[in-house]
């Protein structure tokens, strides 16, 4: 059964309170494959949205514009977050409790250069040649996110992961991903920021 | 039988408001046209005259006549950063952060006066369909954060409405030209009001018309197109900034600045004859289109910035777009649509009426809100990050600008001491990294935790954005599982109290305006009646008698009497009936004296 057939009753046009679809995986059917293709999504964004928007259920009971709000909220995060590998894997650790956070120092194969970008950053006005060298590292660092997600994607591939839980040294190996991510995420926005201003 | 929904668009310069008959959606009219200046001029007994009445007394009434209200919607005190010298009228920012506006007797807020405009527009539907109408659809620029947003739905209520939802302008504006477009295209909206400027990205879908992204600046607009003119013009006077600021200098310059800039959309150049009344200014001036389009070009290279923008947040390139809309009145000026033709390479959309679009789109989702038009979604997005303030006045941000509506986020809160029985949280918004350059949007406090050593409670709070763009927040203790809703202080530091004040008022006022009103139109109308007799007795006084002639003008005089010193409704309208009745009798012999004259001299074969 499709998932629109499972939260809507076509004969009645009303939502249906259906407790096996709690979580963007199953919202987006891909419980089996957590890294679902930008089409799959968007074909499963459009076809629900044309059913459960809120604006349909305007002169619909209160339970009805709830529901209608709830599946709403749900495909719009889920689409959000599922479209983005760091993002979704940040979601299902956290839809576990296993998501850890506390390891967050500077990742040492970075740590060279971070100090060079602080001491660039912390000038109250750059140079022309300091702001090619953060558009470089910027370019530099987008590189290594592009060589985090296909080590993210293989860990899912290589450890079959689906959304049931997942083994403890597995989650180790992805929150450390995960972090490494997050920081180097945030020195490039900073980057930008330096540069926009 | 379905509810009808009224779609209005409440607009800096004007308002208009519309509805859908079941095949296509229209702008209703009244005698004064489609368009009601959003305009509010209040008389000396605190009564409201709105629309192009209220545009007559910007001359004679400066101080008490307000317009662009619609650019203090939501702020708070600090908000009001740009200078507002300029308006004749007197804003007061206080220290309780309410923005009001004051006159001699009376201080209202924006949402107040704004409440009158609307009121003005429902009582114009209702006229039109002859029975009572409460559900609407309101349009805000798309830039507009959550407190404008809450202020224009409390103006609503205010006004006796029922905002079904609040829709951002240039997504209208898509609805009105993609209602029959049902193939895919990617559509850049450039929204150029009277007052604000938005620009949105959207992808319509077989029906769904999904927002992608969208940018603004809601402090500017064609306003600071006159502004530009008005510094010219006086420039060219060699007037003083102090001579510039002067009342009634400053409104003879921004009326003739509006009306150059409309002529200079037509002409090359014009001649102006300046000649400020009760100075000694005046003067003969030539502006080319050229020097205008040089006075006004850093303000559309602004409008290009945001532009840009949102085309970058949508994931997109210039060259993706497949269709230009231009909406508001001021993509009339020339410059200004050549400029984003160029940026975009294609000949931008203008057959709808860029003063009527958005009011169309309105209706058109009220419509879908009825249920009248089915198949067809709109997808919208908030325009502006959410977040809190942390250590350090740090804004940390949970939900990213551009993220689709209804969504949510959560974020977890603990104590930093023992038995710690209260957290505060600030919530913010905007896209700046420190709180103080961000728009609060209210502080609360998490109270009623159980003493426990630090770090031990566990309260989760959920900011919801709902599909209008609104925020709801609530929070639950995780230990022992107990909700509570979070009031958001709606409108800028106004309590429940004053809320509650404004509300019984504005039924007070209703009254008071709705005599006003009826009596403006009673004396408007017995103006008429005397005018027209006095044209009648110049041309044909020949045809009445002496005792005719004296009693016609002894009507007269008691009608104008009733005008210029009465409020007595009946009587002036009693008086004006009389006046006409004779006219009537007048107009009869003035007809046979007429054909009369055809007659005479023909053949009866000739008629």
């Amino acid at each position: 059964m499709s998932v629109l057939n499972s939260i809507y009753n076509h004969h009645t046009k009303l939502l249906i309170r259906n407790p096996e679809i709690s979580t963007y995986f199953d919202l987006y059917e891909c419980t089996t494959n957590l890294a679902p293709s930008k089409e799959h999504l968007e074909s499963i964004y459009y076809s629900l949205s044309k059913y459960i928007h809120p604006d349909l259920f305007q002169n619909a009971s209160e339970e009805q514009k709830a529901l209608s709000n709830y599946y709403s909220e749900l495909l719009n995060n889920g689409i959000k977050t599922l479209k983005n590998v760091f993002k979704t894997a940040d979601y299902w650790l956290n839809l576990h409790t296993l998501r850890d956070t506390t390891n967050n120092r500077v990742p040492p194969e970075i740590m060279g250069h971070v100090f060079e970008i602080q001491e660039i950053l912390s000038e109250d006005a750059r140079t022309d040649d300091q702001k090619e060298e953060l558009e470089d590292y910027i370019e530099h660092f987008e590189g290594l996110e592009t060589k985090l997600k296909k080590q993210l994607l293989s860990l899912f591939e290589e450890h079959k992961i689906n959304s049931d839980i997942p083994n403890e040294n597995v989650a180790q190996l992805i929150n450390a991903l995960l972090n490494t991510y997050s920081y180097i995420e945030k020195l490039i926005s900073q980057m930008e920021d330096a540069l926009d201003s | 039988m379905k509810k009808k929904v009224i779609g209005i668009d409440l607009g800096t310069t004007n308002s208009l408001v519309s509805f859908y008959d079941g095949n296509s959606a229209t702008v209703i009219e009244d005698k004064f046209g489609k368009i009601t200046p959003s305009i509010v001029s209040y008389l000396d007994n605190g009564a409201a005259i709105v629309g192009h009445r209220a545009k007559d007394l910007l001359k004679s009434n400066p101080k008490r006549t307000i317009y662009s209200v619609k650019r203090f919607m939501g702020k708070s005190s600090t908000d009001i950063k740009t200078d507002f010298s300029h308006l004749p009228y007197k804003i007061n920012t206080s220290e309780d952060g309410i923005v009001r506006i004051d006159f001699d007797n009376l201080s209202l807020t924006a949402p107040e006066i704004s409440a009158r405009i609307l009121e003005q527009l429902k009582r114009k539907a209702e006229t039109h369909f002859g029975e009572a109408l409460t559900d609407c659809v309101i349009t805000v620029p798309a830039y507009f954060n959550d407190a404008e947003r809450q202020a224009t739905q409390f103006a609503g209520k205010l006004a006796g409405l029922n905002v079904l939802k609040i829709i951002n302008e240039p997504t209208a504006a898509a609805l009105a030209y993609g209602l029959d477009k049902k193939e895919n295209a990617t559509i850049v909206v450039y929204d150029f009001g009277g007052g604000t400027f938005d620009v949105s990205i959207l992808k319509l879908n077989d029906g769904i018309f999904e927002v992608l992204s969208t940018n603004g600046d809601t402090q500017l607009g064609g306003d600071d197109l006159d502004l530009a003119l008005i510094d010219h013009i006086a420039s060219q006077l060699r007037l003083t900034e102090e001579q510039k600021h002067t009342d009634h200098i400053f409104e003879y310059l921004r009326q003739v600045a509006e009306k150059t800039k409309i002529r200079l959309s037509e002409m090359e150049q014009i001649e102006l004859f300046i000649k400020i009344p009760n100075t000694p200014i005046k003067g003969s001036l030539r502006i080319t289109r050229s020097e205008f389009n040089e006075a006004i070009s850093s303000i559309i290279k602004r409008t290009k910035r945001a532009v840009k923008q949102a085309v970058k947040d949508a994931d997109l390139a210039f060259e993706d777009i497949d269709e230009v809309i231009l909406v508001g009145g001021s993509t009339r000026v020339p410059f200004v649509r050549e400029e984003v033709e160029n940026w975009f390479g294609k000949t931008p959309h203008t057959h709808i009426n860029p003063d009527e679009v958005v009011a169309i789109g309105a209706a058109i989702q009220g419509a879908i809100l009825s249920g009248d038009i089915q198949e067809t979604v709109l997808l919208d997005v908030c325009p502006l990050s959410l977040g809190m303030e942390t250590m350090g006045g740090v804004v940390e941000k949970f939900i990213m600008r551009n993220s689709k509506i209804p969504c949510y986020a959560t974020e977890t809160f603990t104590t930093h001491v023992d038995n710690q029985t209260a957290v505060s949280i600030h919530i913010l918004q905007g896209e700046r990294e420190f709180a103080t350059d961000c728009t609060s949007l209210g502080k609360f406090s998490l109270s009623g935790i159980e003493p426990a050593i630090a770090g031990m409670p566990r309260i989760e709070v959920k900011f919801q954005i709902d599909a209008n763009g609104v925020l709801n927040v609530s929070a639950t203790n995780l230990n022992t599982h107990h909700s509570q809703e979070i009031n958001v202080k709606p409108h800028l530091g106004l309590t429940d109290e004053i809320v509650e004040q404004m509300l019984l008022d504005s039924f007070t006022h209703m009254k008071e305006d709705m005599d006003s009103r009826m009596l403006q139109d009673t004396k408007t109308e017995a103006e008429a009646v005397i005018l027209a007799t006095k044209r009648q007795l110049e041309d044909y006084s020949e045809l009445l008698s002496s005792e005719e002639i004296e009693s016609i003008h002894l009507s007269i005089k008691e009608l104008s009497d009733a005008i210029s010193n009465s409020t007595d409704r009946k009587l002036i309208t009693g008086l004006t009936e009389s006046l006409d009745k004779e006219s009537q009798n007048f107009a009869e012999k003035i007809m046979n004296q007429t054909i009369k004259t055809v007659l005479e001299h023909k053949h009866i074969q000739d008629i």
